[in-house]
C-alpha cells in the first residue's frame, strides 16, 4: 500500500474509532438533557439549583423562546398560560416522533396541554412531583425524568418516589414546618416565643402553592417585620374552599394577600366586609429591580391583571411592589424584596391597623381639596365642596373628633376657607403678598423644608426640584428663607387647598419626556402635613385634584415617584363622584387611594318637553299625514333655530322633505328627553324629593320603556325597526313609562300595577346613598375597610349604588368583551354607512379619541369599533381573555379595510396598555392583508406614512417601522395633553395654527409597542392625523356632554384642528354615544353640541335649577362658557353662530329676568367675571361679532364686578394683559381706569401654558434637496443623452 | 446647490467610468460587478440611515477633496510610463462609490413599501448594468487617454467651483 493509502486508512481508523467512542459516550454516559419550558422563573431557580446530578443538564426557556425540542431528551411544560405557535408544536411532534418525552403540567384545565411517548403511571408520578413543590421532589423529579428518557444511560437513575406536600397548609419561617390547623399554628409560635397574646391575626395567603421553601425571601421579610410589630401571623398556602376556610380559621383581623387574582368568591369577600376585615394587597413582581423603575416599563398585561386590577374588585388596599425578582450570581433569579417598599408597606398597614385603636379626639386629619387660583369656588367633579365639606367636619365632631374653632355657620367656613385656605398663582405677586401678610398661613423654615425633603425624597429628586425651580424656599409664597402654606387648622383637623402643580413661565415650555419635578409651593404642604402635623390620615375631598397625575410610573409606585412620596405611608382615602371610575382607577394606583364614592347632581327634568310639545305634535302628524306637511310648519321650525343645528336651509317659504321632518323630529325628541343634571350634589344631604323623583325616573323609565317595547315586538305589534328606532320609542313608549313611574314613586301606584320593582329599590338606594359617603369615610377612619363596587353613571349601570364605596376596573385582557364587541362592530358599520350617504364613499381614515371611563364602562366597545374599522377580530381563549387576533378575510368584510388613528388619554394609556399594542398588531395584519376584493386602505395609509416619515428625514427603516403606528397620546408618564391650558391662556396665541403646534408637540408620544412605547415623534403623529376623514369620540355617561367637559374639546377638538391645519380639510366629528345601553348610536358633534347647549346653558329652567346651588354650582357656569371658547379655538363649526349672542341676552341682558347677576355676586362672581372675560376674549379672537354695544354692556358688568368684588385673579382673566387692555378700550373713560388699577393691584406677567419644547433636529438641507431624486435621476439620464449625442457626432465627423 | 450636487456627482461618475473603459474586459467586468454588490450592500445599510445621517457621511468638502486627489492620480496617470504608469494604471477609481451611495438613498423614494433587501438587489443590478452599458459606450465611441484627460480637466473644473461655493 502506497504511503498516501496509509495515511487515508490511518486517518479513516481514527475518524471511526472517534465516532465509536462518541457513540458510546452519547449512549451511555453522556447527562440527560431536560428542557423545562414557562417555568415561573422562581420555579426555575428552584429546579436548577437543587439539581445535585453531574449527569443531568437541566435548560429553562420561556414559551416564546422554546424552539429545537428535539435537542433535548425530556421536555417538561408548565402548563399555566402556556402558548405554542404552530412552528413550535412542530418542532415538538418532531421531538416526539423521535422518542422524547414530552410532559405538561396541569395542575388545572388548561387549555394547552402536549404529552407524548409517557404512560399514565408515568404522568401521574410527574404530577405528583411538580404538584409537590419541594427541594426533595424537584430533585428527585430530574432523576425519574432522566430514568425514563435515558435509562440505558449509567449513573444517578436512582430516584425516591413524590414526599407529598399538604396542598393547603399552614406554614412559618421555619422549612419543612406544616400545619393542617390554625390552632397546630398558634401552639407552634407559642412555642417558639412568637406569639402575642394582645396582638392582632393576620391571615398571610402568599401565592398559590409555592413558595414553601426556598426563594421567598419577601415573605419571610413580610412575616418576621410584622412579627416585631406585634402581629400574629398565619401564613397559609390553599385554593378555592380550602382558602376560605383556612382564613376563617384563623379569625384574623386582617387578611394580606399576595395576589394572583382573586382572593376568593363574592361570599368570602362578603364575609370578610362583614367582619370588618381589611384585605391589603402588596405583591411580588416578576422583574427585575431596573425594570421595575424604569418608567418607560409601564406594568401591563397578566402582570397589572393578576396583581391590581382583579384585587381591585376583592377592595383590595396598598397595591404596594414590595419586591421584584433580581438574578443572582449563578444568574438565577430569586424574588429579592425592597427594603423601602417593605417599610413603607408595613408603616401603611400598622397605620391603618392603629386607626381602631387610637380615639376619635386624637385622630389628625389632613383633608386636601381642590381649588383654581384667586376667587374661584373650591372644585369637585358634581359636588358642592363647601356644605359638604363642612357637613363633614360637623359630623366628625359629632364623633369626637377634636374640630375645635370650626365655624358655627356655613357662611362663616366659606369666608375662611377662600380668606386663609386660597391657592396662588404665579402671574399675581401683589395677591401673594396680601395673602402672606394677612391671611396668617402657616410658615415653614427652609432648614425644617430641607431636612423634611432629604428624609423623605431621594436625593436626584429633591435635586430636580431645585434645578427647575431653584434652592428653597423657592419663588411662590416665599420670603425670606421661609415658605407660606395656605392652611387652615381646625383642632386635629388640617385643611390645605392642593397647591398649583407646576409654575408656568413666559414661555410656557417643558422639556418634553423628562419628569416634571412640582415645586416647593406644591411639596411644602404635603411634607408639613407628615412631618409636622403627622397626620393619621389624608383624605383628598372631591374630584380631582393632581396629585396621582404627577410623573412616574402608572402603577407600581417606588419612592421614586411624586404621588406615593408625597402622600407618604399614610392610610389615603378619596371622595371621588362615581361618574369618574376611569380617573379614580389613577388615584387608586398611584397613591394607594381607596376611593369613597359620591352621588352625582341629579337628575332633573330639562323642561323643553312642554317648550316644544306643540312642535312636536305637528311634525308628528306631518310625518304620518304629508298634507299636513306646510311652510308654517317650516317657518315654526325656523323660529326655533332647529335648522341651524341640523344645517337645514333657512328659506322661510316651501316645506321640509319628508327626510328633514324626521330628522328634525329625532332631534326635537332627543332634545326633550335629554338627561341633564341640576345644582350640584352636597354630602350628606339627600335629594329633595322633586329631584328624587326626577332621578329616579331618569335611571329607570328607559329601561321600562324598552322592556315594554319589546314586549310589543314579540307580539308582533311592532317591527324590528320600530324597536330599534330611538324616536319610536321616545314618543310611543317613553312618555307613559314615565307617567306610570310617577305613580308609583308618589304612591299612587302599585309594582303590580307598573310592573317595576327597580324603581323603588333605586329610590331606596338613592336614599341610602345620601350620607353613606360620610358613614363609609367615618367608618374608614376607624379602621374600617371600604366595600368595593364597580362605578360609574347610575343611569347606565346602577350597581353602582348605594355610594361609599371603593370603585374598580375592568379586566383589560379580556376586552372587548363579547357584548362590548357587538356594540362596537354595530357602530363601526353604523359610522361607514353615514359616513358613505353623506359623502357617497367610504372613508379611508377614521380617528379615535379612547378615555378610560369609556373603555370600562363600555367593556372596550371602543376599541371593538377600531378593530371592526381594520377588519380584524378578536380571539378568546377559554377564560375570555382576548389573547389573539383574526384576520376577517375580505369577502366576508364586505367592505374595505379602513384606515385608523388614535388618541388616548394618559389614564387609558395606563389601564389598558395591552390593547393600544393590540390595536397596533392589528394595524400590522391589517396591512399585510393579502388577497383584498375591496381596497385596503390601511395598507395605503401604511405606505402614505412611510412615505411622509421619508420625507420628513426618517431614515427609511424607521420610517417602515413607524408605518403602523396608530396610537398617540400624551408624553409618557404623564397625563396632560397641555391643551387646556395651552387654549385658554389665550393671550399667549394668535392664531389656531400655534394651537395644533401645540398639540402635534404634546400629544406625539406612540404607544403602539414596547419598543416605540412613549417615544416621541411629531413627524409620526402628523403623517397619522393627515388625512382624517371623521373623527370619533366616545360617550357613555349622562353626567357630562361636549360642552359642559372641557376634555371633549381638548381631545376631539383638538384633534379636530391638527387634521384641518395638516391636510387642509376638516374632518368629520361624531359621538359614538353608548349612554342608552339598548342603542348606541353616533351623533354628529354639532348635533350633540346643540342639544346639550338648548337643553343647559341657554334652558332657563336648567338655569334656575342650578341657581339653586352655591359656588361650586356657579364655577360650573364658567367652565361651561370657557369650554365653548375651547370649541371656537379649535373647531367653530360645532357651535351654532348665534351662541355668543344668546349667552349675551341671557347672562348679560338677563332676558329671562333670572337675577342672574344677583345669583353670582351671591355666591361666585369670579365665575361671572370669569363668563363676561370669556365672551370679550371670544370677541378679541374674532370668535364672536358683537355689536358695539353688547361689547360695552359685557365689559361694563365685568368691569363693575370687578369693582365691586376685586380682580378674581383666575388664569383666563388675570394671566391675559391683551384681554385687560381690550376690556378697558370698551369702557368708560372713568370705568377703565377704575378696571385697570384693580387689575394692576393683582396681577403682573401673565401665566403659560405648557407647550412640550420640541427637540430640534438638524435636517441638513440635503433632506430638501433629497426631494429632487426623481429629478436628480432624470437630469442624469438627459445629460447623458447629450453626452452620447455629442460623442457620436464628434465620431462621426472624425470618420469623415 | 442640487444642481452643483448633481453635476459633481455625474462628473465623478462619468471620470470614473471612462476610466473603467480603458481598462482590459475581463478587469473592468469584475470591478463593475464588485461596484454592484457594494451598491446592494450600500443601499441595505443606508436603509438605517437618515438623510441627515447620510449628509454627514457624504460630506460635500471631503467629497471634492477625494474626487481631486483621485483626478490627481488619474492624469498623473495618463502622464506617466513605464513602472509608475504600470502601478497607477491598476486604480480604478473609488469616489463612484459617493453617487452609488446618492443613488442608493434616493431609490428608498422611488420604491415605497418595498422590502429593504428588494431594493437593496434593484439598485445593485441598476447600478451593474448601468455602468456595463455606459463603459460599452465609451469604448464604442472609442475614448481613449485623451478623452479622460479632457473629462478630467472638466471635472476639475467643477471640483473647483463646488469648493469654491461650501
Amino acid at each position: 500500500m502506497s504511503r498516501a493509502g496509509k495515511i487515508v486508512v490511518c486517518v479513516g481508523a481514527a475518524l471511526a474509532a472517534i465516532c465509536v467512542a462518541w457513540a458510546i459516550y452519547a449512549y451511555w454516559f453522556s447527562p440527560t438533557r431536560i428542557l423545562i419550558v414557562n417555568p415561573l422563573p422562581a420555579q426555575e431557580a428552584e429546579i436548577v439549583l437543587n439539581n445535585d446530578s453531574r449527569s443531568i443538564k437541566v435548560k429553562c426557556q420561556s414559551m416564546e423562546t422554546a424552539t429545537d425540542f428535539d435537542h433535548y431528551d425530556a421536555v417538561l411544560m408548565y402548563g399555566r398560560g402556556l402558548y405554542l405557535d404552530s412552528l413550535q408544536l412542530e418542532s415538538l411532534d418532531k421531538a416526539a416522533r423521535k422518542g422524547i418525552p414530552i410532559f405538561t403540567n396541569t395542575l388545572r384545565n388548561f387549555s394547552f396541554v402536549v404529552t407524548h411517548n409517557l404512560d399514565s403511571l408515568q404522568i401521574e408520578m410527574l404530577q405528583l412531583y411538580f404538584s409537590n413543590p419541594c427541594r426533595t421532589n424537584y430533585r428527585n423529579m430530574l432523576r425519574y425524568v432522566r430514568h425514563i428518557a435515558t435509562p440505558q444511560r449509567i449513573g444517578d437513575q436512582d430516584y425516591s418516589e413524590p414526599l407529598a406536600m399538604p396542598s393547603n397548609m399552614y406554614y412559618h419561617l421555619e422549612a419543612g414546618k406544616y400545619f393542617d390547623k390554625a390552632d397546630q399554628l398558634t401552639a407552634y409560635l407559642k412555642k417558639k416565643g412568637l406569639y402575642s397574646p394582645s396582638g392582632r391575626n393576620i391571615a398571610f395567603v402568599s401565592g398559590v402553592n409555592f413558595p414553601v421553601e426556598n426563594n421567598r425571601a419577601h415573605i419571610d421579610t413580610l412575616v418576621s417585620r410584622l412579627t416585631e410589630e406585634g402581629y400574629n401571623v398565619y401564613p397559609l398556602t390553599a385554593t378555592g374552599k380550602a382558602r376560605a376556610k383556612m382564613i376563617k380559621e384563623v379569625n384574623p383581623q386582617a387578611i394580606i394577600y399576595l395576589p394572583m387574582g382573586r382572593l376568593g368568591n363574592d361570599s368570602l369577600i362578603n364575609w370578610a366586609y362583614d367582619k370588618q376585615i381589611p384585605l391589603f394587597m402588596p405583591y411580588p413582581l416578576i422583574q427585575s429591580r431596573e425594570e421595575w423603575l424604569d418608567v418607560n416599563n409601564p406594568m401591563g398585561g397578566g402582570t397589572l391583571n393578576a396583581r391590581i386590577v382583579v384585587p381591585e374588585i376583592d377592595g383590595g388596599m396598598t397595591p404596594l411592589c414590595i419586591s421584584t425578582q433580581d438574578a443572582s450570581s449563578e444568574g438565577y433569579l430569586l424574588y429579592t424584596p425592597d427594603p423601602e417598599r417593605m417599610n413603607a408597606f408595613i408603616e401603611q398597614f400598622d397605620r391603618f391597623m392603629k386607626l381602631r385603636d387610637t380615639s376619635a379626639s386624637e385622630k389628625r386629619i389632613a383633608i386636601g381639596y381642590f381649588k383654581s387660583p384667586g376667587k374661584d369656588a373650591l372644585l369637585a367633579s358634581g359636588m358642592e365642596v363647601v356644605p359638604s365639606l363642612y357637613n363633614f367636619l360637623k359630623r366628625l365632631e359629632k364623633e369626637g373628633y377634636n374640630v375645635s374653632g370650626l365655624p358655627l355657620t356655613l357662611e362663616e367656613f366659606r369666608q375662611q376657607l377662600m380668606a386663609y385656605g386660597s391657592v396662588m398663582g404665579s402671574y399675581a405677586p401683589s395677591a401673594q403678598e396680601k395673602f402672606m401678610d394677612y391671611t396668617n398661613p402657616i410658615w415653614i423654615d427652609k432648614s425644617d423644608y430641607e431636612r423634611w425633603a432629604k428624609e423623605t425624597l431621594l436625593p436626584h429628586k429633591y435635586a430636580e426640584v431645585e434645578e427647575r425651580y431653584g434652592k428653597a424656599p423657592g419663588s411662590l409664597l416665599a420670603r425670606g428663607d421661609s415658605l407660606a402654606i395656605a392652611a387652615i387648622r381646625y383642632g386635629n383637623i388640617l385643611l390645605f387647598p392642593q397647591p398649583r402643580p407646576a409654575l408656568g413661565n413666559d414661555e410656557f415650555k417643558l422639556v418634553h419626556g423628562a419628569e416634571v419635578a412640582p415645586p416647593h409651593s406644591y411639596i411644602a404642604p404635603y411634607l408639613y402635613m407628615q412631618k409636622e402635623f403627622d397626620a393619621d390620615v389624608l383624605i383628598h375631598f372631591g374630584t380631582h385634584g393632581n396629585l396621582e397625575f404627577t410623573p412616574g410610573k402608572n402603577a407600581g409606585l417606588s419612592q421614586a415617584d411624586w404621588a406615593e412620596v408625597l402622600v407618604g405611608n399614610r392610610p389615603h382615602f378619596y371622595f371621588y363622584t362615581t361618574g369618574n371610575v376611569g380617573e379614580s382607577i389613577i388615584a387608586k394606583r398611584r397613591s394607594h387611594a381607596v376611593i369613597v364614592t359620591y352621588l352625582t347632581p341629579p337628575y332633573v327634568e330639562s323642561g323643553l318637553r312642554q317648550k316644544y310639545a306643540v312642535l312636536i305634535e305637528r311634525l308628528h302628524q306631518a310625518i304620518v299625514d304629508p298634507t299636513k306637511n306646510t311652510s308654517d310648519l317650516k317657518q315654526e321650525i325656523i323660529g326655533y333655530g332647529l335648522h341651524k343645528d341640523l344645517d337645514f336651509d333657512s328659506v322661510g317659504t316651501g316645506i321640509y322633505s319628508q327626510d328633514e321632518l324626521k330628522k328634525i323630529d329625532a332631534f326635537v325628541e332627543e332634545l326633550v328627553n335629554e338627561k341633564i343634571t341640576g345644582s350640584y350634589y352636597t354630602m350628606g344631604q339627600p335629594y329633595s324629593p322633586k329631584d328624587m323623583l326626577t332621578t329616579v325616573i331618569a335611571i329607570t323609565a328607559d329601561e321600562l320603556a324598552y322592556s315594554r317595547a319589546k314586549e310589543e315586538y314579540e307580539k308582533d305589534r311592532i317591527s324590528k325597526e320600530e324597536l330599534q328606532d330611538f324616536t319610536f320609542i321616545s314618543h310611543h313608549y317613553l312618555p307613559e313609562a314615565k307617567r306610570d313611574l310617577t305613580k308609583l314613586l308618589t304612591g299612587q301606584a302599585s309594582c303590580n300595577t307598573v310592573n317595576n320593582e327597580k324603581a323603588l329599590q333605586v329610590k331606596a338606594l338613592l336614599t341610602e346613598s345620601a350620607g353613606a359617603e360620610i358613614d363609609a369615610m367615618v367608618n374608614a377612619l376607624k379602621g374600617v375597610p371600604v366595600r368595593p363596587a364597580p362605578g360609574g353613571d347610575p343611569v347606565l349601570n346602577p350597581n353602582v349604588l348605594p355610594m361609599g364605596r371603593n370603585m374598580y376596573s375592568i379586566n383589560a385582557e379580556a376586552t372587548p368583551g363579547e357584548k362590548a364587541w357587538e356594540n362596537g362592530v354595530a357602530l363601526a358599520e353604523q359610522t361607514l354607512t353615514t359616513y358613505r350617504e353623506k359623502h357617497g364613499e367610504y372613508p379611508k381614515k377614521v380617528s379615535y379619541t379612547f378615555w378610560a371611563g369609556e373603555f370600562i364602562s363600555s367593556q372596550g366597545a371602543t376599541v371593538a369599533q377600531a378593530l371592526r374599522m381594520l377588519g380584524v377580530e378578536p380571539i378568546r381563549d377559554e377564560q375570555g381573555r382576548v389573547m389573539d387576533l383574526r384576520l376577517i378575510p375580505s369577502e366576508q368584510l364586505g367592505r374595505p379595510r379602513i384606515n385608523v388613528h388614535v388618541q388616548v388619554s394618559g389614564q387609558l394609556r395606563d389601564i389598558a396598555g395591552s390593547r393600544l399594542k393590540m390595536i397596533t398588531d392589528a394595524v400590522k395584519l391589517a396591512s399585510t392583508a393579502s388577497d383584498d376584493i375591496y381596497p385596503n386602505y390601511v395598507a395605503e395609509g401604511s405606505l402614505e406614512q412611510e412615505k411622509r416619515m421619508v420625507e420628513k428625514g426618517e431614515s427609511p427603516k424607521r420610517a417602515r417601522e413607524l408605518s403602523t403606528m396608530r396610537v398617540f397620546g400624551p408624553v409618557n408618564s404623564g397625563y396632560s395633553t397641555g391643551m387646556l391650558g395651552y387654549t385658554e391662556s389665550s393671550g399667549e396665541w394668535d392664531n389656531r395654527n400655534e394651537l395644533a403646534e401645540g398639540y402635534f408637540n404634546n400629544m406625539c408620544a406612540m404607544y403602539g409597542d414596547e419598543d416605540n412605547w412613549g417615544v416621541m415623534n411629531r413627524d409620526a403623529l402628523e403623517a397619522g392625523v393627515a388625512g382624517t376623514d371623521i373623527i370619533i369620540q366616545p360617550r357613555q355617561s349622562n353626567t357630562w356632554g361636549p360642552i359642559s367637559l372641557d376634555h371633549v374639546y381638548e381631545f376631539t377638538g383638538a384633534l379636530s384642528l391638527a387634521a384641518t391645519v395638516v391636510s387642509g380639510k376638516e374632518p368629520d366629528a361624531v359621538m359614538a354615544d353608548y349612554r342608552n345601553t339598548y342603542l348606541p348610536r353616533l351623533q354628529d358633534t354639532k348635533e350633540a353640541v346643540a342639544v346639550e347647549t338648548r337643553a343647559t346653558i341657554l334652558n332657563p329652567e336648567f338655569i334656575k335649577e342650578r341657581m339653586k346651588g352655591g359656588a361650586t354650582t356657579a364655577q360650573m357656569f364658567g367652565e361651561i362658557f370657557r369650554n365653548i371658547f375651547g370649541w371656537s379655538a379649535t373647531r367653530p363649526g360645532v357651535l351654532n353662530e348665534n351662541i355668543y349672542d344668546d349667552l349675551h341676552d341671557i347672562y348679560v341682558e338677563d332676558m329671562y329676568d333670572l337675577g342672574v347677576k344677583e345669583y353670582f355676586e351671591r355666591v361666585n362672581p369670579a365665575a361671572l367675571q370669569e363668563m363676561t372675560a370669556t365672551m370679550l376674549e371670544s370677541a378679541r379672537k374674532g370668535f364672536w361679532k358683537p355689536s358695539d354695544e353688547q361689547l360695552a354692556t359685557t365689559s361694563k358688568l365685568h368691569s363693575e364686578i370687578t369693582a365691586n368684588h376685586g380682580a378674581p385673579c383666575t388664569e383666563f382673566v388675570c394671566g391675559n394683559k391683551k384681554l385687560q387692555n381690550y376690556i378697558a378700550r370698551h369702557l368708560n373713560k372713568e370705568s377703565a381706569e377704575r378696571y385697570n388699577k384693580d387689575m394692576a393691584a393683582a396681577v403682573s406677567e401673565s401665566s403659560g401654558a405648557r407647550v412640550l419644547k420640541e427637540e430640534s433636529r438638524s435636517l441638513l438641507s440635503p433632506t430638501s434637496e433629497n426631494t429632487a431624486s426623481i429629478y436628480v435621476v432624470l437630469s442624469v439620464i438627459i445629460f447623458l443623452a447629450f453626452l452620447v449625442i455629442g460623442l457620436w457626432l464628434k465620431k462621426r465627423k472624425d470618420k469623415i | 446647490m442640487t444642481v452643483i450636487l448633481v453635476m459633481l456627482y455625474v462628473m465623478i461618475a462619468l471620470t470614473t467610468l471612462v476610466r473603467l473603459s480603458l481598462m482590459s474586459i475581463k478587469i473592468w467586468l469584475a470591478i463593475v460587478a464588485l461596484w454592484g454588490l457594494v451598491a446592494m450592500v450600500i443601499t441595505y445599510c443606508i436603509s438605517g440611515l437618515t438623510p441627515a445621517e447620510i449628509s454627514n457621511l457624504l460630506n460635500m468638502r471631503n467629497v471634492v477633496i477625494g474626487e481631486f486627489i483621485e483626478l490627481l492620480i488619474f492624469i498623473t496617470w495618463l502622464f506617466s510610463s513605464g513602472g509608475k504608469s504600470r502601478i497607477l494604471g491598476i486604480y480604478p477609481g473609488v469616489m463612484i462609490c459617493v453617487p452609488i451611495a446618492f443613488l442608493s438613498a434616493s431609490s428608498y423614494r422611488v420604491f415605497p413599501g418595498m422590502d429593504f433587501t428588494v431594493i437593496a438587489i434593484l439598485t445593485g443590478v441598476s447600478v451593474y448594468v448601468a455602468m456595463i452599458g455606459f463603459i460599452f459606450l465609451c469604448r464604442y465611441f472609442r475614448l481613449h487617454k485623451e478623452s479622460l484627460y479632457e473629462i478630467s480637466l472638466l471635472n476639475v473644473l467643477v471640483c473647483v467651483s463646488t469648493f469654491g461655493l461650501l
